[in-house]
């Protein structure tokens, strides 16, 4: 164990990579279906709230804080998302951050959780919980991009009127996937505050939902493994660049910018996971798709 | 009417960040998530020239310009350049990047505090009637008008400009007629840098003092600004950067301070969903959504 000292992340950044990636699948699938969300951190504030009342104020145990949150999450996913509809692209990011700059305000002055000054009280969350909790959405996940709803995912978003015209809905896709990430994103919070055990409105900022952007564009919109991937990526980098204190979030920056300019579609592309799946499996890269992600080739192999 | 000169202030700042995301946004359909904090540069670059250097407040004007036009050329050369067409985030994300670098790097030499303007800046109040305005907001003012001003004749009368909104409209038929679109979309990133950074001393004379963390407030808003006059819609950004400072200035006066912010976003939202185009969208805004 001491010579894994140096090399073992602190229990404290296990349980932030894992909140993360869990804000980083919240994220991703609504990306998934094409909707550009900067709010996430509302849902993510939503449930931190929400669950540290029902365990604080109520003093209910645990397990009704994520049912709390689940609620929440779909809830509020459901209030936001329906109109959101409306609009999309860069606008629904717009209306999104406006969401989540309201609710900001909102905890800023509710007195009851706090207001300005935070909230505390809220204690139980570990490293296994979290990794259970990472575990059954991981779960959930495979299983969703390999089923029906998950193709028609795909399909709503690269072309949402050829989507309409093969049968599918995309209203009713899109708001599911929504409500989905609403929901993660909600229940990130509660392992989030329940581990902090002290939560202020501006530990949900907008930066927190710019976050889990970061981690999915690094790793790959096209694949949640590539958006689980930028998550842990981009949470432990910092810790291992601790040495470099001083310019480490210089660094991160410098990070970002690269990736964007030489590997834009990410680095756990589609065409990265068939291969690697091909690898496990030992098939011929005859199975490998079509050559329309080639894109991805010559410029980006060097970096990876 | 106290009220009304600050809100024309506060808005016409507002403005002028907004129409820099809107020049950009409105070519290359890209936010500019760098844009707040070259704004905020401007701010130190005025500050580098008014207290080390000792000059005076007109050439901190030119620098800060200056300063923050290059400050965009480098952005669009690293973020933008690179990128391959079909990556509508990428770019955006890269200058998400970059903000963190400019911030990092100008605590790094300033701080993470804000940092006093000298009072060689003379301050002037003149009394009229029962308002009261300073020499600065006149200079605020003055400046933010000459500056509008001059951007609508260089869209609407120079060869620059025509080249700008041929670009704008569609940039394939922009280039077959022989427009180099490359250039023109530098000289984008480059002007609407130059306004932020124009804006970026203004407000660090109004409020005394350059604070590294005021790019995200102020371009966050600035944001909303641009989306309620209509994204990529020049005027837009104008009349929407009016309307939101005066909202803020008068929900301050009226009512509480606490919920200034609430009125621009229930605004922005409220826009969003009944009007997406914004008040002065035109067709173009209409087929971008």
């Amino acid at each position: 164990m001491e010579a894994l000292q140096g090399i073992m992340p602190e229990k404290s950044v296990l349980i932030f990579m894992g909140v993360n990636i869990l804000m980083a699948w919240g994220f991703w699938i609504m990306i998934a279906t094409g909707q550009l969300s900067l709010g996430n951190s509302a849902f993510m504030a939503l449930g931190a709230y929400f669950s540290g009342v029902i365990t604080v104020k109520l003093k209910l145990p645990l397990p009704y804080a994520f049912l709390g949150a689940i609620v929440i999450g779909a809830v509020s996913g459901a209030i936001v998302g329906w109109p959101a509809l409306r609009i999309r692209g860069i606008y629904l990011a717009m209306a999104t951050i406006g969401v989540e700059e309201v609710l900001q305000i909102f905890f800023k002055n509710f007195e009851y959780t706090g207001a300005n000054v935070g909230f505390n009280g809220m204690r139980g969350t570990t490293v296994e919980l979290v990794y259970g909790v990472v575990f059954v959405f991981f779960l959930f996940l495979l299983k969703l991009s390999n089923s029906r709803f998950g193709r028609a995912m795909e399909a709503v978003r690269s072309d949402e009127v050829a989507a309409s015209a093969m049968g599918l809905n995309p209203t009713y896709v899109k708001m599911v996937a929504f409500i989905i990430g609403a929901v993660m994103s909600s229940i990130a919070g509660v392992l989030y505050a329940h581990f902090m055990f002290f939560i202020a409105p501006e530990h949900f900022g907008l930066m927190q939902s710019i976050y889990p952007v970061l981690f999915v564009t690094l790793g790959s919109v096209e694949t949640f493994w590539g958006a689980a991937f930028g998550a842990i990526v981009l949470t432990l980098l910092p810790e291992y660049l601790r040495f470099m204190t001083e310019w480490r979030i210089v660094l991160y920056g410098v990070l970002i910018v690269l990736v964007m300019a030489v590997r834009p579609q990410g680095i756990i592309s589609r065409s990265v996971v068939v291969r690697i799946r091909n690898i496990f499996k030992g098939s011929t890269p005859s199975r490998r798709p079509q050559p329309a992600v080639a894109p991805s080739g010559p410029s980006g192999q060097g970096s990876s | 009417m106290q009220q009304v000169i600050n809100g024309l202030m506060l808005g016409s700042m507002y403005s002028l960040v907004a129409i820099g995301y809107t020049l950009v946004f409105g070519l290359l359909n890209l936010l500019n998530f760098a844009h707040g904090d070259v704004f905020m540069f401007g701010g130190f670059i005025a500050l580098f020239i008014l207290l080390s250097l000792k000059l005076p407040l007109f050439v901190a004007f030119i620098g800060a310009m200056v300063g923050c036009g290059i400050l965009g050329f480098v952005l669009e050369l690293v973020c933008f350049r690179p990128v391959k067409k079909e990556y509508h985030l990428a770019p955006a994300l890269g200058t998400l990047g970059f903000s963190l670098v400019v911030i990092e790097l100008t605590t790094k030499v300033w701080g993470t505090e804000p940092v006093s303007l000298p009072a060689s800046v003379e301050v002037i109040n003149f009394q009229v009637g029962n308002v009261l305005i300073s020499s600065v907001q006149i200079l605020i003012l003055a400046v933010a008008i000459g500056l509008m001003a001059s951007l609508e004749f260089l869209i609407l009368k120079t060869r620059l400009g025509r080249a700008l909104r041929a670009v704008a409209e569609d940039p394939n038929t922009a280039k077959l007629l022989g427009v180099n679109s490359v250039r023109i979309i530098v000289a984008a990133f480059v002007i609407s840098s130059a306004l932020a950074g124009a804006a970026g001393i203004l407000l660090a004379l109004r409020l005394g003092l350059a604070n590294p963390n005021i790019g995200f407030t102020y371009g966050l808003k600035a944001l909303a600004v641009m989306a309620i006059g209509g994204l990529g819609n020049m005027r837009g950004a104008l009349v929407g950067g009016l309307i939101i400072g005066m909202a803020e200035v008068l929900t301050v006066a009226f009512g509480s301070a606490t919920y200034s912010d609430v009125v621009v976003w229930t605004a922005l939202i409220a826009i969003l969903l009944f009007k997406p185009s914004g008040l002065l969208g035109t067709r173009l805004q209409e087929e971008r959504r």
